[in-house]
């Protein structure tokens, strides 16, 4: 019996430990996705007035031509940031973890974007690109180049963001690369080097296949914040911005649609679908991870 | 001149008599207490509202007042998400795009019983602005403040081309060929980009158009009289005569005229305080708007404060509202020179508080041509389909009648969810 009530105890210990994150979970992270998905099938109008309407959301989003922009956008992001930055990172990552000069400097230096607010990095960079005083464009002229409008031309103002972005995540997932090379055996250069391998040859054969786990774990994570892209798109382009069709991301189209247009229920169907998709592609990813990820 | 400045004197006395009275009205319930959360998004005019709670409180010591800055960003996103979650503002400002929308989603106490209580009149606000705010037959709001729109220039760069300075009685033809002439080196006459309150919706009304149907069931941008509107902004963009949509999108038209890269700009009242607080002060004036084929006409606006319906001290939010539309209030506005108070007679602080500007426009223009601005239930939805489909329209892409009758079309079709 004694034994029985101090188990009990330890239960309690355990789950109020716990509590504090899990109950946060509920709160903040599942209970309003379950709400997202139970909205979706209704017309959430202004005050939360809302009216079951089905599956209409749904048929309406697949027939809505700016939806399908959206998603293409999200994936032209996806397509562009995710390998940039990750190739990027490691190259930086491997370059900072030799012995060269300042090696700390130059890590606070790519890391301080990381711990510098989004909505600043983006406010900045919006200054720089601006047509008529950015430095950007004071520079191109200097160099005897014509102006460029980088955030207001539809064709380029894509590219322009996924600048913004890349620079401002390269230090976290460069941080996290390092740790992955540093975990690496020293005892594997050692041989190498013995047998003659250059610095290259070393990092293709032993830096390489040794950190594919921690590689797969940064292109999951970016995959994802990458899919869900909203902040600098929202500070760089203004709503009535002439780039803002040619730039929206699914979760701007659907804060648009949630808090411009009042349509809190197709809003809510965009967030469900972009779900899904995430979901599908991580899920893709876990079943390919045998395939090139190599864990010792 | 003298008979305006006897009628403006009378007027002041006829006022101070209603201050007596009302002073008295307020002197009655001195003993209401509680606190009031007064939301508002322009931080510019916390000086003002600081003054007003100084003086309110010498009348109601007990009420505590606690002011709410936002910003305009998400002023609306916040106040929607605190009325449906219930944790509003006491007292808050609403302006006409939103009015209708809170009103019929009943958020809103109306302010029928502080105007009998508090012996104000209606008729001693601009009728355009009260309408504004009675939805259903009911007055949810008593006008703070008003604007209106005047076109603002560049005095040297007007002494630089050797042109005279434009004048209250200018046509658009006049505006235009001084904007070709002011066109040079890399600066220009004027910005014709896409704006609605300063901008299109003033030309749309000079034209003989509408932008919303008197019924509010039909969009007007599928008139002709309303593409004219827009029509004689997109002429002054073909001529190359002010800086390209991208370009104003960018560095915003008021920027661009403080920092001297264009000559002229409709510019709305609230501009005023832009203007004292920068370097080419001395180089800027206004005058009316010019007159399309003939006629004139502006869009008068002016924020509202409104009671949440669910305050706990109704009682002390209906006399912080009843202070703010009387006397003391709109005339601390006008000698701060926060916004053109409302109550009829005051205005005329507000003109005399910069005599080194023709302010005195904004105020014949309100009174001789003004239009109400226009609203729906949903206007915050139809106005986002008007820039879609309009900044195309000013960045020369799309023409005037594909992109008036396509938003049209899908104005006609958020009216119709309304009904």
């Amino acid at each position: 019996m004694a034994k029985k009530m101090s188990h009990v105890k330890d239960y309690a210990y355990g789950y109020g430990m716990i509590a504090p994150l899990t109950i946060g979970l509920g709160v903040f992270y599942l209970y309003p996705v379950a709400k997202v998905f139970w909205d979706s099938f209704h017309e959430v109008g202004a005050f939360n007035q809302r009216r079951w309407t089905g599956l209409d959301n749904y048929v309406k989003m697949f027939k809505d031509p700016i939806m399908w922009r959206s998603l293409w956008n999200t994936c032209k992001y996806v397509l562009v940031i995710v390998p940039v930055m990750i190739i990027l990172a490691l190259v930086l990552a491997s370059l900072l973890n030799t012995r060269i000069k300042g090696r700390s400097f130059f890590r606070v230096i790519y890391f301080i974007p990381a711990i510098t607010m989004s909505a600043a990095i983006s406010m900045i960079w919006k200054w720089m690109y601006n047509s008529d005083y950015g430095i950007i464009n004071s520079i191109l002229s200097a160099l005897g180049f014509e102006k460029m409008q980088f955030l207001t031309n539809p064709d380029i103002a894509l590219y322009c963001i996924c600048v913004v972005s890349i620079w401002s995540s390269i230090g976290y997932n460069m941080i996290i690369l390092l740790a992955g090379i540093q975990g690496i055996s020293k005892s594997y250069y050692e041989a190498a080097a013995i047998d003659g391998a250059t610095g290259v040859q070393q990092f293709f054969n032993i830096t390489l296949p040794l950190v594919t786990p921690t590689l797969f774990f940064v292109m999951i994570t970016s995959l994802i914040s990458t899919f869900q892209m909203f902040d600098a798109i929202y500070m760089l382009v203004s709503k009535k911005g002439l780039a803002m069709e040619a730039t929206q991301s699914m979760v701007v189209y659907f804060y648009r649609n949630a808090f411009d247009y009042s349509k809190k229920g197709y809003a809510s169907a965009l967030a469900v679908l972009l779900f899904f998709i995430i979901m599908l592609i991580t899920a893709f990813q876990m079943k390919m991870q045998n395939k090139w990820v190599n864990y010792e | 001149m003298n008979s305006k400045k006897f009628m403006a004197l009378c007027l002041t006395g006829i006022m101070a008599c209603g201050m007596l009275a009302s002073v008295n009205a307020f002197a009655d319930d001195a003993e209401i207490s509680g606190e009031v959360r007064y939301a508002f998004w322009d931080v510019a005019q916390q000086p003002y509202l600081d003054a007003c709670i100084e003086e309110f409180n010498k009348l109601y010591p007990d009420v505590k007042i606690t002011l709410e800055p936002n910003t305009w960003d998400d002023y609306w996103t916040k106040l929607e998400a605190a009325a449906t979650g219930g944790s509003m503002a006491d007292v808050f400002w609403m302006n006409g795009p939103n009015i209708a929308k809170y009103a019929r989603g009943g958020i809103l106490m109306p302010v029928t019983d502080l105007i009998e209580k508090y012996g104000l009149d209606t008729a001693n606000y601009p009728e355009g602005l009260v309408n504004l705010y009675n939805i259903d037959g009911v007055q949810y709001a008593l006008p703070k403040d008003f604007d209106t729109i005047g076109l603002w220039y560049n005095k040297a760069m007007f002494d630089e081309a050797g042109l005279e300075y434009p004048t209250d009685d200018w046509t658009w033809e006049d505006m235009t060929e001084a904007a070709k002439a002011l066109t040079k080196d890399g600066v220009y006459g004027i910005s014709a980009g896409y704006e609605t309150q300063s901008g299109i919706y003033n030309t749309i009304y000079a034209a003989g158009g509408y932008i919303i149907s008197d019924d509010k069931t039909s969009s007007g941008y599928d008139l002709e009289a309303t593409q004219a509107g827009i029509q004689c902004w997109i002429d002054l963009m073909e001529a190359g005569v002010s800086p390209s949509q991208a370009s104003l999108e960018e560095t915003t038209h008021n920027t661009q005229l403080l920092n001297g890269q264009i000559a002229m700009s409709f510019e709305g009242s609230w501009f005023l305080a832009q203007v004292v607080d920068s370097d080419i002060k001395d180089d800027l004036d206004c005058v009316e708007l010019p007159s399309l084929n003939g006629k004139k006409a502006t869009v008068i606006h002016g924020l509202g404060n409104c009671i949440y319906a669910g305050t706990e001290n109704p009682e002390a939010a209906q006399a912080w509202v009843a202070f703010l539309a009387d006397e003391t209030a709109n005339r601390i506005s006008a000698e701060m020179g926060a916004a053109i108070p409302a109550l009829a007679g005051t205005a005329q602080a507000w003109v005399d508080a910069h005599p080194e500007y023709n302010l005195k426009s904004y105020v014949t223009s309100s009174e001789e041509y003004s239009y109400p601005y226009p609203a729906s239930v949903n206007t915050a939805e139809w106005n986002q389909y008007e820039s879609d489909n309009l900044k195309n329209v000013f960045a020369l892409q799309t023409d005037v009648k594909t992109g008036c009758d396509n938003l049209a079309a899908q104005m006609n079709e958020v009216l119709a969810n309304e009904q």
